[in-house]
Parts: C-alpha cells; sequence; structure tokens
C-alpha cells in the first residue's frame, strides 16, 4: 500500500533531519564561535550587558540543555528566532524564499530551454565550426568562477556604461529599484544578470549532456529506420530522437531541485540579491546559530521531502516499480 | 586563510566577502565615531571651525527627491533602547530625535531640549528643558511623560527592566539613581554618583518613545518586548523622517515626517540599501544605484576616477592595535605572561618590540595611505589626547640594545633566549580582514629581524571574540571603535579582566584610580588633565600598543547636497539630515 509506504518514509525521515540539525549545531559550537551582540570590541558594552545577552539566549547553558530547548521548541513547530533580530527564522525563510525561488526557477527554466537546442545543434552539426564554438562556450561556462562572470558583466553592462554613457544598460544589485514600487519591468531587468550568470552555469553542463544523448540517440537502429521510411529529418530528430535524450537531463535537472533553495549562494552575494542564500551566509559568519540551525533544518526537511517525491515520481513515470 | 597565495580566484572572492564581513562588525558600534584629518594635524580649533559639515545654503534648495545610502549590513532593530549596529542606528536615529543630538566634534547640541543642561552643584542632577512644539507623527505631543517611559524600560521599579533586557540596564542600574517630571514639558535626572559621560553615553542615544503606543505592548509581555512588531516597523515616530517598507535583505526605505518639529525634510525619502560588500558599493557609487558609501581603503584612489562622486575623508575614533598577554599569573599562558609581564623586565620587552616596528610603512602599505601612525591610546577624535606622552619612533637598533640589556640575547637559531625561555609566542587575529592578516605579518617580519619570533595565526572572529573573556592567547592584533567620551575604563581597568577589553591581565592601581576619578570629575579641563596623566602611563606602560587610526573614507553622489557627515555625526547623530537635498530633485 502506498500510504503505509509513506508513512513509513515520513518515519524513517525524522531521524535523518534531528541528525542533520544536531551535527549543525555541535559544528557550529566546534568553531569556538559563540554570538556575542553586537560589538564585542566596543569599550562601552559593559560586560553585565553582555553577560545579560548570553543569559537572555541561553549562551550560558551547557551544550545538550541548548540543544534541547532547541529541539523542544522545533517539536511546537517554533523554528526559534534569530540571535541577531530577534525576528522568527520562519519569516526570515517567507521573506526571502520567494525571492530565491524566482532567481533558480528563472535560472533552471532558462537552462533547460537553451541548453536543449544548443545540445541538438550541437550534435547534429558534430565536428563542425557551430559544434566547436558551441563547445567552447560550454568549457568556458564550466570553467569561469560565477563570481567572476558576474563581477565582469556588472563592469561591462553597469560600471562602465554608467560613466560614459550616464546611466547603466542593467543594474547591477538588488532586486528591485529603490524606487521600483512593484513595476514588473523593473524586476525584470533586476533579474537578466544574476538569472543568466546561474543559467550559464547550468546550460554548460547540462548543453553537454544533451549533445552526447543526441548523439547517441541519432545513432540508433530506430532512427535510421525512421529515416529509411523517408520520415523527414526533422521528424526524426525533434520526434523520436529528441525524447529519448533528454532523459539525462531530466535526471541532471531533478539533481538540481534541492539548489532550487541553496543554489545562488554566490551569485546572490554578487548581485546583491535577497535571496535566502546570502541570508544564511551571512548569518553563520555572524554566529547566529538559532538562524542557522533553523535554515539547516529547513533545507534537511526540503531535501528529505524532494527525494521522497523524486522516488514517487519514479513509481509514477515507470511502471515497473511498484513500492510496498 | 593564509593559504590565499595558492591564487584561486574562488577563494580570493570568498575572502573578499569575508573582508567585508569582519569589516562591518569593525564598523558596529554606537557611535561609529570619526573625526576630520585636520584635526590630526594637532588643531582642535580647526576641528571645531569645521565641525558642523556646510552650513545648509537656502537658496536654490529643491524640495522633493530621495537619496540611497548604501550599507554592508541589513538592520536588525528600529528601537534605540536595543539597537547595537551601525546600520540599525543610522535607521533608528532618522526616526526617533533624541533629548540632545551631537555636533561633527562630538560636543552636544539641543535637540528635543531646549539647551543642554548644565550639571547642578550637587554634581548629579540635570534639568531637562523640553520643546513645546514636538509631536508624534500621529499628532499627540511628545511630553516629559514619554522620557520617563523610556528610561523606565532600561532601568528603575516601574516595567521588570532586567526582563525588557535593553544594552543599556547594567549601566543606567548602576549609574541612573531617578527620572522625574515636575512638569510636562521638564524632566529632572538623578545620577547615583557624579559620572561624567553621562549625558554623552546615554541621555544623546536614548530617544524617547512614544508611551501611548507601547506601554499596552510592555504591559502584556515585558520579555517579548525586543520582538514587539513596533521595533521592526515603528507606526509613530519623532524624527525627520518615518517608516515605510523593509524589504528584507534589500533595503529600509523612510518618508518624510511633515510633522517632524523642525519642519519638513527637503527630501521626500531616504533608503538604506544593503549592498553585499566594499566592491558592490563602488561599483554601485559609479554607476549612481547608490548616493552615499563608505569606501574600502584599497578602493579610494580608484573613486577619485568616478566622475559622479565628491569623496569625504576624516579621522574616527578607531584604532588599530596589538595587545599582549602580560600577566604571569595567567594559567593559560604562563609563559607568555612572564615574558611580557615580568616585573623586571617585562616593560622594556613590550617597549623594544614596539620600537621595532615601521608604522608609518605600515599606514602607507597595508592601509594605501588611509590611515595616520597612532601616537597615543586615545583616537584621534577624543578631546583629552595629549602629543605629551613617551615617543616610539622606528629604531631597531634600539629595540635589539634595550632587549640585550632586559637579558635576552640572541640563540644559535637567531631567536633570543633568558633563562632557557625563547622570546616566542603566537600572534592572532580575525580571519578575513585584509588589513588585519597582512598586519600581523608584517609585524611578525619586523620583529623576526630582532631575534623575537612571532607565528602569525589568523582565527575565526567568535573565536578571536573570546579571547577578552577566556584570555588564552599570547598577543592579539585588533581594531577598536570607540566613542566622544574618552574614558577608557572597558580596556585597561584591572576591574575588567576578563570580562571586559583588558585581555592582557594589565593591573595598575595608579591608573585604575585615575581611570576612576575621571569619570567622576565633571569638568572637562580637569579630566583633561587627569587623561593626559592616564595616557602618559600607558604609553609608558604599553600593556597595548597602538598601530595605526584608520580613517573614514565617504564617497557622496554629486548630486546630494549639504550631507554634512563628520566623525560624530555619521550614523545615529545627524543634526544635518532634514537640509539634505538633491540636485535634480528626483
Amino acid at each position: 500500500m502506498l500510504w503505509k509506504y509513506l508513512v513509513r518514509r515520513v518515519l524513517a525521515s525524522i531521524p535523518v533531519v534531528v541528525g542533520v540539525s544536531a551535527v549543525t549545531f555541535v559544528l557550529m559550537h566546534a568553531t569556538g564561535g559563540d554570538y556575542v551582540p553586537g560589538i564585542s570590541d566596543d569599550p562601552r558594552l559593559s560586560a553585565a550587558t553582555v553577560q545579560a545577552l548570553r543569559h537572555e539566549y541561553g549562551l550560558d547553558q551547557p551544550w545538550p540543555v541548548q540543544y534541547g530547548l532547541w529541539l523542544w521548541n522545533l517539536l511546537h513547530g517554533d523554528f526559534g528566532r534569530s540571535m541577531i533580530d530577534g525576528t522568527l527564522v520562519s519569516s526570515h525563510i517567507a521573506d526571502r524564499l520567494p525571492n530565491t525561488l524566482e532567481l533558480t526557477v528563472t535560472a533552471i527554466l532558462l537552462g533547460v530551454l537553451l541548453s536543449i537546442p544548443i545540445g541538438v545543434l550541437s550534435a547534429r552539426r558534430r565536428g563542425g565550426r557551430i559544434d566547436n564554438a558551441l563547445t567552447m562556450l560550454s568549457t568556458a561556462g564550466v570553467a569561469v568562477p560565477e563570481f567572476w562572470l558576474g563581477l565582469m558583466l556588472i563592469l561591462l553592462l553597469a560600471v562602465i556604461p554608467a560613466q560614459h554613457l550616464g546611466a547603466p544598460l542593467l543594474p547591477s544589485s538588488g532586486a528591485t529599484a529603490s524606487f521600483g514600487g512593484g513595476d514588473p519591468l523593473d524586476r525584470l531587468s533586476h533579474l537578466i544578470l544574476p538569472a543568466s550568470v546561474l543559467a550559464f552555469a547550468y546550460l554548460s553542463i547540462w548543453s553537454r549532456f544533451t549533445r552526447s544523448a543526441m548523439v547517441e540517440t541519432l545513432s540508433q537502429d530506430y532512427v535510421r529506420t525512421a529515416r529509411a521510411k523517408g520520415m523527414t529529418e526533422r521528424r526524426v530528430v525533434y520526434l523520436h530522437a529528441l525524447r529519448n535524450s533528454v532523459i539525462p537531463l531530466v535526471t541532471l535537472v531533478g539533481l538540481e531541485l534541492p539548489g532550487l533553495v541553496s543554489g545562488g549562494v554566490i551569485v546572490e552575494v554578487v548581485f546583491g540579491w535577497p535571496g535566502i542564500g546570502r541570508f544564511a551566509y551571512e548569518r553563520a559568519l555572524a554566529f547566529d546559530y538559532t538562524t542557522v540551525m533553523g535554515l539547516t533544518t529547513f533545507a534537511a526537511v526540503l531535501v528529505v521531502g524532494g527525494n521522497l517525491l523524486a522516488d514517487l515520481m519514479y513509481a509514477v513515470l515507470d511502471p515497473r516499480i511498484r513500492y510496498a | 586563510m593564509a593559504t590565499s597565495t595558492n591564487g584561486d580566484p574562488g577563494f580570493e572572492r570568498f575572502e573578499r566577502f569575508l573582508d567585508e564581513w569582519s569589516r562591518r562588525d569593525f564598523l558596529r558600534g554606537v557611535g561609529g565615531a570619526l573625526a576630520f584629518s585636520a584635526f590630526l594635524a594637532g588643531g582642535l580649533e580647526l576641528l571645531e571651525a569645521c565641525g558642523n559639515g556646510p552650513a545648509p545654503q537656502s537658496q536654490n534648495v529643491k524640495k522633493g527627491g530621495h537619496v540611497v545610502e548604501g550599507s554592508l549590513s541589513d538592520p536588525t532593530t528600529f528601537n534605540p533602547i536595543f539597537s547595537s549596529d551601525t546600520a540599525s542606528s543610522t535607521l533608528f536615529g532618522m526616526q526617533f530625535t533624541s533629548l540632545l543630538d551631537n555636533r561633527a566634534d562630538g560636543t552636544l547640541i539641543p535637540a528635543i531640549a531646549r539647551s543642554v543642561p548644565k550639571v547642578d552643584s550637587d554634581q548629579l542632577t540635570y534639568k531637562f528643558d523640553l520643546r513645546q512644539d514636538v509631536t508624534w507623527s500621529d499628532g499627540q505631543p511628545l511630553t516629559a511623560d514619554d522620557v520617563i517611559f523610556t528610561y523606565a524600560l532600561v532601568a528603575g521599579s516601574t516595567y521588570d527592566y532586567k526582563a525588557i533586557n535593553s544594552r543599556y540596564w547594567p549601566d543606567l542600574e548602576t549609574y541612573l539613581a531617578s527620572v522625574t517630571a515636575p512638569d510636562k514639558y521638564t524632566v529632572v535626572m538623578k545620577t547615583k554618583t557624579p559620572y561624567a559621560p553621562f549625558l554623552t553615553n546615554y541621555v544623546q542615544v536614548l530617544a524617547p518613545l512614544p508611551r501611548h503606543v507601547l506601554e499596552p505592548v510592555v504591559r502584556q509581555a515585558p520579555s517579548d518586548f525586543r520582538k514587539a512588531d513596533f521595533n521592526f516597523a515603528p507606526t509613530v515616530v519623532s524624527g525627520p523622517f518615518q517608516f515605510d517598507r523593509w524589504d528584507k535583505s534589500q533595503q529600509v526605505v523612510v518618508r518624510a515626517n511633515p510633522k517632524h518639529f523642525l519642519g519638513r525634510p527637503n527630501l521626500d525619502s531616504y533608503v538604506v540599501k544593503t549592498v553585499p560588500d566594499g566592491v558592490a558599493i563602488a561599483n554601485q557609487l559609479k554607476t549612481g544605484e547608490i548616493d552615499v558609501g563608505g569606501v574600502e581603503p584599497s578602493l579610494w584612489d580608484d573613486m577619485a576616477t568616478a566622475g559622479n562622486v565628491n569623496r569625504i575623508t576624516f579621522g574616527q575614533a578607531s584604532w588599530d592595535y596589538y595587545a599582549v598577554n602580560m600577566d604571569p599569573t595567567n594559567a593559560k599562558r604562563p609563559v607568555t605572561g612572564k615574558i611580557f609581564g615580568d616585573p623586571e623586565t617585562g616593560k622594556q620587552v613590550r617597549q623594544a618590540m614596539y620600537h621595532a616596528v615601521d608604522r608609518a610603512a605600515l599606514a602607507e602599505r597595508v592601509y594605501f595611505k588611509q590611515a595616520d601612525v597612532a601616537t597615543t591610546v586615545e583616537p584621534p577624535t577624543s578631546w583629552a589626547l595629549t602629543t605629551n606622552v613617551p615617543k616610539y619612533t622606528y629604531d631597531p637598533k634600539k629595540a635589539a640594545d634595550m632587549l640585550d640589556q632586559a637579558g635576552w640575547k640572541l640563540g644559535p637559531d637567531g631567536v633570543r633566549v633568558k633563562d632557557g625561555v625563547r622570546l616566542s609566542f603566537e600572534l592572532i587575529t580575525n580571519v578575513g580582514n585584509k588589513a588585519r592578516e597582512t598586519t600581523i605579518q608584517v609585524l611578525a617580519e619586523s620583529w623576526r629581524k630582532i631575534g623575537v619570533e612571532a607565528q602569525p595565526k589568523p582565527i575565526q572572529f567568535t573565536e578571536y571574540v573570546k579571547t577578552s573573556t577566556t584570555r588564552d592567547f599570547d598577543m592579539v592584533m585588533g581594531g577598536i571603535v570607540s566613542g566622544v567620551d574618552p574614558d577608557l575604563t572597558q580596556i585597561y581597568h584591572s576591574r575588567v579582566i576578563g570580562k571586559g577589553l583588558n585581555r592582557m591581565g594589565y593591573h595598575n592601581s595608579q591608573l585604575d584610580g585615575l581611570l576612576d576619578k575621571a569619570v567622576q570629575v565633571l569638568d572637562q579641563g580637569k579630566r583633561r588633565q587627569i587623561y593626559a596623566q592616564v595616557q602618559q602611563i600607558l604609553m609608558e606602560d604599553v600593556p597595548a600598543s597602538m598601530l595605526v587610526w584608520p580613517k573614514a573614507l565617504v564617497a557622496v553622489s554629486k548630486r546630494v547636497q549639504n550631507f554634512g557627515v563628520g566623525p560624530f555625526n555619521r550614523n545615529q547623530n545627524r543634526p544635518w539630515l532634514k537640509d539634505v537635498w538633491v540636485t535634480d530633485g528626483r
């Protein structure tokens, strides 16, 4: 029965999530870190203030007690509050998750939509000039770090035009102009650079896979048969060969699903995109450990849930697979 | 991160980010205080003369438009009693006006109070005469009631202030005796003992909060007050701007408060935009996406090539320095405690090592000329600064001789030895701050030349912070941001060993006495004399050695006028803000 399987999987994932949180907790503490609010080097912050704040955050408790309390709250559906600002971690997530999804979903869509035609084109012109050019492009895409590409694009499309033409061609940072007022075009103009950089990284890998899968498929017997039947090349490639060639791509894209949430950390930082990856990174460095715990646990739940979903999808797609 | 020489660009990018992060920490602190570089040349008069920023030009002032300021971190709260970082201070300062404000040089000036009160003859009582034309943005008058309410949140018997837990309660519990209101527009504050920094450190910061809005919130649950919605989206304000919206991780927008008692500001709105790092700040100043931003020393020369910004530089109340473990009883590091803290020769060793550092070269090469050689333990902005202190010119020969005299003789491996102990120790700083990481390498190299072995070791910032309490270190290099008041108790008083920043374990009862006395004397002239003695003792003993005074570097778009930023009116205190206008009116 499917639902029995489901229940079993969900129960089995609880130790995983708890384990992730425990490891995170231990790692955070093993760095020797400790969150002391405000500037610890501020000579006017008296020792008593620091003590009081440490007490408020429970930092004066032994580790197991701190972790136990955190777990207890989690059981009550409470991800905790940030040590830095006292805001609910869940509301921090809710504020930033849509921005991240907007960026990563756009990048993945762009990547898929572009890597298929590129891969097909390369495969059909194998060894030709176009294939070579596209190969070089995708090699560059794998080799060039995202941050470098991002900074170069900022320089070329924003800084230099601004200095010479008086205005940047594309905005370099943020998700809206300071006075965007929810204008979708403004939002889009901010999305172009970060989404392109992220998409370029995906595209470089995916187009290679599509290409090699396509090359292999095109040499299959059934393709020859289709051609022999007098089918147009167009129909052969796009109707018969393509469907079989994109299967590895589906797997690869599926692998990126956890990256929907965390995938764009570097890009988010370079372009000041108000997403969850950049936020998690900043808070980890600031030792806002309640926030980091909340974020990693949230990510763990997503990954576990994503895997479960993928397994169920296999059963739907492949009739030979049954869960009991 | 000393491995950055592997040339991995990914790593360097990562480091630049880390660098920004620790810079942010460095910039934290209520004041984020600054001073004019002119002052560094020694002219107090000059500082006072130019200390108020440009005078408002009443002709051609255009109304409307907005200014976008870049900030390296998101704010965390807009409530003055909880704020402890620069972004938050800047934003609460725009929304809540205090009884007193600061001039560029840190001199107090009236704001909601009609004048800066003189302390009564009892040396304890301050009487504030409030303006009667101040209203909250909802039209309610701002009265003594609001002031009393605000102080009751921090100390006193009205509320459970420990549950509210403002960062100021332990201090006010110690210093504040009472806050009372003889009438609707008069507030009387009494300290428990005479305490000189009282007005500057507390009254100036603790802007009144609206009692009619917040009292029910506090009554409901004092311990939840830190989390109250009001702190993140104030509904009622007294400052020139009021909260409009906060796009998390992106920007905070405040708009003109038409009911502000000094008149509606020229600008329609002001935006504080969160920018991930120093490179992005420089880029966005050039693209015009931001109008104002602090610039990294390494990018300062490059900013000169941008045609659209003016560069402003001035000294600030901060210093970079190194401190030694000089406590022979420190069980965690007894060897260095003995080397640097030996009653006979410890001082000679500390002085000799200070002489061996070429600080002018450090300022020029590591700080890109955007720092000055520090000459005393007070920051360059301090009114108590004196030049009459022992000097430590770069003189490696003298340094070597002093070590010889102290009995530290060169050993066969080139490192000095005394009684079988090698003059060798660990030198730590926090990872990610490039200037600091380079500085510890430079220090180690300087000392190697005189037979002293320092092993540079960058460590995590959070771990670095713990050296204050654990004192598990030999030598630490770092930076401190100070404020207007010259008080140095939190750094050198023996009372704060293992609690405040006296991680050196420095114990000098004469100095303790002077520091205690200096905050109880209210006459500035007399205080200046005491701090002159304090500086002489500390520059003689050198428990901590001042390296350089880094300058503040601010770039402002040419379209922004009257941006009167200076040493002590840069963040929370911006009495000039309402006069700022933009030439294009946008």
